[in-house]
């Protein structure tokens, strides 16, 4: 019965890594970030409630039990979450519980119907399935709950949020689409990619610029599945891991700078590259990942994603575009952050520090096979790719770091450019998340104690139940 | 079996019905409620259903019409609720509330309706019809039913009955009998002391005769909880917790379970199985005479002794907390 | 003629329930309550007739009714009066605590 619900294959295999490396660094990370121990022990405990629901979400062969374990590690995240900021927990959990609503209603009916995961879902159930997955994966429209909870999560608990409870989305964008090129993604991801680097380089706060960072490098991983070819899928995949891998790094750096300087306010850090000088490294190779620099793994999994996209030119321009905003927002972290003068620091423990930098290392010991061997991957996943650093594509790649840096430079002469722009955005995302986190206070009241108010819904409960089954 | 004649009486049970609900005077309600329970019985009696006629109409309509008429008199001294809430919700109002209800009417006439057809018996209970006389001995099926084929169950009632007198003694325990009550008039005196034997022969035979007649252990108990009732209500309640006190009525209901397990151990005893009959240590009898059918007379004994002593238990704690406030029944 | 009884059992079905949901005083919700138990013990008996059969008590001069069923409600009926002289007993005891028998006042286990 076992083998029945579960399938292993490598597809499958590769996320379920990715999944154990950020588990563990994060494990490794959170013995430094913590400072309580009763924190670090509670951690440690929903880090494993976490663990365990995704890998049995990863391997299930039905749709059902992928939508049972991908709820129960969304409620893992929620519980850890909590434990910082109830209320931004509570919204994001009102806001997943509605799209698993929707996701349930998709789910029914590819059950009923008999349809296992990773083949394509009939016409009628396709919308269902994606408004479901796309509030998981952040599709535009959907993803007005990320930046803030991303951004004010626990640092370890928004690794594990933008490495991997995001993808599981994509992942199972991936194993409802259909083989063929789907217009409705393809614009979608390249929006995403668009809008978060745009919106994270108008950022001030360092784990908001990396949840929206998160968003424009999901529109790469979300663009390459909707190129509907298998190659495309390798593609994502490669991208999901790489990203997940670096994005966990980024936010544990984000954690270190906020531990050490008590302020996650880019306009308040600064110099902490001789004060941080192994976070600085790590944070270096991660930042030159993300944009896409030759020799590391960012590099290949982006060229994957472009050979992938080759067929629609309009939406490789507005990718290169996209890298060009990349570059500049993580310029602008490393200037603001690593550069400049020194700021004054809060007494920062010495273990604490070095229990941090073991997870961000951890995390780099993955990926430097990656990026020493880039194909190894794609043959993993059954793609064959041998030029990857053909001349023309390092150069491309330099020249949008270039443009990148010079895009930031001319933004720096301008500081107040996108402030009130910011703050308009920024604050309709707020007030949309605010609202549909209203949810649970409509739960709260329906909860009234009256006795005659639940015999009411538990009447409307089998009236329904009593209409749907005699008709 | 006239159909205008059921459908006279079914009318009649809805329009009772609906008077005890809308009604606001708690006191016709109640009577309300209570005439619905004897038209129901009548319905049962029409239908060919004796034992549960007298059951309905010795239980429902009596027993728990006395028992709320007790509960609303511990509580009269409150003011009573109106029935609108104006801070409640829409949903909770009567508009909302009557839709879901006509819906739900709707659903299950429809739901009922595609069971309409001939009727005709099942195989067990057709078994039950043919059989009954050779396999048990009794000639009241249904009292053949409760006390012989499926006995087990009629000792879990009886768990059932315990539970509940365990749970009210405990819910209204913590009060003290204060021992005064003059009772009823004295004409009214003794014309109960002429009518009691009577009664309790009434009782007895419900009780004993069950396996011949309509009846059986749960109705005559009932009576004899009845007699109880009355006689607290005639005399005082000093005077019949001097007759019987209440842990004489203790020791009756444990005697009662005790006696029901003895005699399905001995048929365990004999070999054959827990509250064997027939097949187990007991004697078939002549069809019709008293001593017959088996281990049924004293099963029988059992539930009686059970339920009269429980429903009694339970009429006396009610009434306890009642005469804790200083109140008599005159008033 | 089972069509009639059906219509009255979902009727008082219904107004029971009605009584549940609607009233606040605790005697209306018990009145409700019994009034759903006997639509249920209706239902059951008038679906044991069978039509021309005799009442179960041997010797039968002809067809019988469904005596399983009737024992099916004895036993309901005792069931019935336990339940309801247990509500009795815990609506006095919230008497004795909030000195009110309005069911909308009972809200200790909210939330």
């Amino acid at each position: 019965m076992i083998s029945a619900l579960f399938v292993v294959a490598p597809q499958r295999v590769l996320p379920a890594l990715l999944a154990g490396a950020l588990v563990g660094a994060s494990a490794l990370y959170g013995e430094g970030y913590f400072g309580d121990a009763s924190e670090r022990r509670a951690f440690r405990a929903l880090l494993l409630c976490f663990f365990f629901p995704v890998l049995g979400a990863l391997f299930s062969a039905g749709w059902l039990e992928f939508f049972v374990f991908v709820e129960v590690s969304t409620v893992a995240l929620f519980l850890m979450i909590a434990r910082k900021r109830r209320d931004v927990a509570l919204r994001y959990l009102a806001v997943q519980f509605a799209g698993a609503s929707l996701l349930l209603a998709g789910v029914a009916g590819a059950t009923m119907a008999g349809i296992p995961l990773f083949v394509p879902a009939p016409r009628g159930l396709l919308p269902f399935f994606i408004l479901g997955l796309g509030v998981k994966a952040a599709l535009p429209g959907l993803h007005f709950w990320l930046p803030e909870v991303h951004g004010t999560a626990p640092a370890p608990v928004s690794a594990l949020l933008s490495g991997f409870a995001v993808k599981i989305g994509v992942f199972g964008l991936l194993a409802v689409s259909a083989h063929e090129p789907s217009y409705l993604l393809l614009p979608a991801g390249a929006f995403m990619a668009l809008w978060g680097a745009f919106m994270s380089l108008l950022q001030q706060d360092v784990k908001r610029l990396l949840a929206y960072s998160t968003i424009s490098q999901l529109g790469y991983i979300v663009a390459a599945c909707g190129a509907g070819t298998s190659f495309g899928v390798a593609a994502a995949l490669y991208h999901t891991t790489v990203h997940g891998l670096l994005k966990g790094m980024l936010f544990f750096c984000a954690g270190i700078l906020e531990k050490v300087y008590g302020t996650k306010n880019l306009n308040e850090l600064g110099g902490a590259a001789t004060a941080l000088p192994v976070t600085f490294a790590l944070f270096l190779f991660a930042a030159a990942t993300v944009i896409g620099l030759p020799g590391t793994p960012g590099f290949a999994s982006k060229g994957l994603i472009k050979g992938a996209l080759e067929a629609f030119p309009l939406l490789s321009f507005c990718f290169l575009i996209a890298n060009v905003g990349t570059a500049a927002s993580f310029f602008k972290m490393g200037t603001f952050a690593f550069g400049g003068v020194r700021k004054r620091t809060r007494d920062n423990i010495p273990e604490r520090l070095r229990l941090m930098n073991a997870g961000m290392l951890f995390i780099f010991a993955v990926l430097a096979p990656l990026a020493l061997f880039p194909g190894m991957l794609p043959l993993f996943l059954g793609v064959r790719e041998t030029s990857f650093y053909s001349a023309a594509k390092c150069a491309e790649s330099i020249f949008t770091a270039a443009c990148g840096a010079v895009v930031l430079y001319a933004y720096q002469k301008r500081p107040e450019f996108g402030e009130r722009l910011l703050n308009r955005l920024d604050g309709r995302t707020e007030r949309f998340l605010r609202t549909a986190g209203k949810g649970s206070l409509l739960m709260r009241r329906m909860q009234s104690g009256l006795l005659r108010g639940y015999l009411f819904a538990a009447a409307l409960a089998a009236l329904v139940l009593m209409v749907f089954f005699s008709w | 079996m006239s159909e205008p004649l059921l459908a006279f009486f079914y009318f009649f049970i809805l329009v009772t019905a609906f008077v005890a609900v809308f009604l606001e005077d708690l006191l016709s309600s109640f009577i309300a409620l209570s005439v619905t329970g004897v038209l129901m019985a009548t319905v049962f009696a029409l239908l060919r259903a004796p034992d549960v006629a007298l059951t309905q109409a010795i239980i429902n309509s009596g027993l728990v019409t006395s028992l709320l008429l007790v509960a609303y008199s511990q509580t009269r001294r409150t003011p009573l609720p109106s029935e609108e809430c104006p801070e409640c919700p829409f949903w909770l109002q009567w508009p909302s509330a009557a839709l879901v209800c006509t819906l739900f009417a709707v659903f299950l006439f429809r739901g009922l309706y595609s069971l309409a057809c001939v009727r005709e018996l099942g195989s067990a209970p057709a078994h039950f019809l043919a059989n009954t006389l050779e396999e048990t001995g009794a000639l009241n099926v249904v009292a053949a039913i409760l006390l012989d084929y499926r006995a087990f169950d009629t000792l879990g009632e009886t768990t059932v009955i315990f539970t509940a007198v365990s749970g009210i003694s405990l819910l209204l325990a913590g009060g003290r009998y204060v021992h005064s009550g003059r009772g009823l008039s004295f004409v009214v005196k003794r014309g109960m002391a002429l009518l009691t034997p009577f009664i309790l022969l009434y009782a007895a035979s419900i009780l004993f005769l069950g396996h011949l007649t309509p009846g059986g252990g749960f109705q005559g108990g009932s009576v004899f909880a009845t007699v109880a009732i009355l006689i607290c209500v005639v005399y005082g309640t000093s005077f019949e917790a001097a007759r019987i006190s209440p842990k004489t009525k203790e020791t009756l209901e444990s005697g009662g379970a005790l006696l029901f397990i003895v005699v399905g151990l001995s048929g365990a005893a004999w070999g054959t199985g827990f509250l064997a009959n027939l097949s187990g240590p007991f004697l078939p009898g002549t069809p019709g005479s008293l001593f017959s059918g088996g281990n049924m007379l004293l099963l029988n004994l059992a539930v009686g002794l059970k339920v009269g002593a429980g429903l009694s238990s339970i009429f006396y704690a009610m009434i306890k907390i009642l005469e804790l406030e200083g109140d008599s029944w005159q008033s | 003629m089972a069509i009639m009884s059906f219509i009255t059992v979902s009727l008082l079905f219904s107004l029971g329930l009605f009584t549940v949901l609607t009233r606040r005083n605790a005697f209306k919700t018990v009145i409700g309550l019994t009034l759903m138990e006997s639509a249920v013990l209706l239902l059951l008996i008038s679906w044991a007739y069978i039509p021309d059969g005799w009442a179960p008590i041997l010797p039968l001069k002809g067809g019988g009714v469904d005596p399983l069923l009737h024992a099916f409600t004895l036993t309901a009926i005792v069931i019935g009066a336990c339940d309801l002289a247990l509500a009795f007993a815990f609506i006095m005891k919230l008497n004795k605590f909030e000195r009110t028998v309005d069911v909308d006042v009972f809200r200790r286990l909210k939330g």
